[in-house]
């Protein structure tokens, strides 16, 4: 339970413009403060701790949560200090439904489906080097064709929901997710 | 003054004249030579040796010592003389006035065959062109001309201070003056100019795509750009 004093500080420090300096000899303590009250300090047993710490798993980078919305949309012109929010969600919440012109076979995926895909060196170069699907080679659009057939992606010129492009330009979106 | 009607009265080759007809006959030449130089077939001529737009503001008048004032016809171009038609010979004051200049006169016996020369002299500045100029060049213009610059404004209704009116404004074109060109500005008169609003180029950043980017991605992405990562906030799907 905070004291008279303490209360009486934490009234001054809302007050605007006041600042306290403390010029005593006292070593002097950090409080974190959360929301306006200070966080409690939690006594950790730290052999404990280590154990749990030695048997977790390190998040990765392909787990951390991605950018699926911000506040000023791409191409807007903005003053040099304009504050941009935006929103995350992990990949396996992001469904490729919300890309332009989706492939068939994607409509039910996540991005986080053709993990493994563009994880493979050989066809994430093919899709970086390649601003659209009419610019690949022929070898390196079979190669493409393969690797998304592994992936339950399948190509076919004569279904205007299955085409090369269609699922080439889905599929390097999805290395933005990376 | 009345001119009696002529009676003629001819005589024949070899008749006598009397005395009394010439007497008539000379007294008639005396009584049209004296009503000539009375009444209204004499004129004056004025000449400004200021230029335009002294001669087109002008007014010039004649005053004779009994009090009446006669107003000169001012000149048709490409003539610069000002003239009194029909002034009665005698003593005359001549007076030209005209906007911005001092008032000059000169006093004169009517009639003459000389040209009356006046020279008036400017009491101020008159203004001069410049529309069209940046404010920079039209404020030492003006300054040269001895004219002080009473208010600045722009297009937009925003005032600018004429002492200070700011680099930025440097280089604006004036679009309006007041007074306009060649009018006469009195000694304590100023001008005042509307020039256009000075563009304000702000550096812009085009904001890039983030999609697909993690939180310290996204933020060094910002940051790099010159734009600050405001709030923060992940979703996960709804179970």
């Amino acid at each position: 339970m905070a004291s008279k004093t303490d209360t009486a500080r934490t009234k001054l420090r809302e007050e605007a413009g006041t600042q306290f300096i403390d010029i005593s000899d006292k070593t002097a303590k950090a409080k974190v403060v959360r929301e306006g009250h200070e966080v409690p300090q939690v006594g950790l047993d730290p052999k404990k701790t280590d154990f749990l710490v030695d048997n977790l798993i390190t998040v990765t980078h392909q787990q951390l949560p991605r950018v699926i919305s911000q506040s000023i949309s791409a191409g807007t012109r903005v003053t040099p200090g304009t504050v941009v929010n935006l929103v995350l969600a992990p990949k396996e919440a992001i469904p490729f439904s919300i890309f332009d012109e989706l492939h068939a076979d994607l409509k039910a995926a996540a991005i986080s489906h053709v993990d493994d895909l563009v994880e493979n060196k050989n066809v994430r170069e093919v899709l970086l080097n390649n601003e659209t699907a009419s610019e690949v080679k022929a070898d390196e659009k079979a190669l493409l064709i393969a690797e998304f057939k592994k992936k339950g992606i399948t190509v076919n010129e004569a279904d205007p929901e299955r085409t090369f492009a269609k699922a080439f330009d889905n599929i390097r979106g999805a290395v933005a997710f990376r | 003054m009345a001119i009696n009607p002529h009676i003629p009265k001819t005589v024949n080759a070899g008749e006598p004249v009397t005395a009394e007809a010439w007497n008539v006959f000379v007294s008639a030449i005396l009584a049209l030579t004296n009503h000539l130089n009375s009444t209204e077939a004499s004129s004056l001529k004025v000449s400004l040796t200021n230029g335009d737009p002294a001669v087109s503001s002008a007014r010039v008048t004649a005053t004779r010592a009994d009090g009446v004032t006669f107003q000169a016809v001012a000149p048709v171009p490409p003539s610069t003389t000002f003239v009194f038609s029909g002034l009665r010979s005698g003593a005359y004051t001549i007076r030209a006035e005209a906007v911005g200049f001092d008032p000059a006169t000169k006093d004169v016996i009517s009639p003459t065959d000389e040209v009356v020369t006046l020279t008036l002299k400017p009491n101020g500045s008159f203004m001069p062109a410049v529309f069209g100029s940046t404010l920079q060049a039209a404020l030492l213009q003006l300054k040269n001309s001895n004219i002080a610059v009473s208010r600045i404004i722009d297009v937009t209704g925003r005032d600018i201070a004429p002492a200070n009116p700011g680099s930025e404004n440097n280089n604006s074109p004036v679009l309006a003056q007041i007074p306009a060109e060649g009018e006469p500005v009195a000694p304590k008169g100023s001008a005042q100019l509307v020039i256009a609003t000075a563009l304000q180029v702000q550096p812009s950043i085009e904001m890039p795509s983030l999609a697909g980017l993690t939180l310290s991605e996204a933020q060094k992405a910002l940051e790099g750009i010159g734009l600050s990562l405001g709030k923060v906030v992940t979703k996960q799907a709804s179970k």
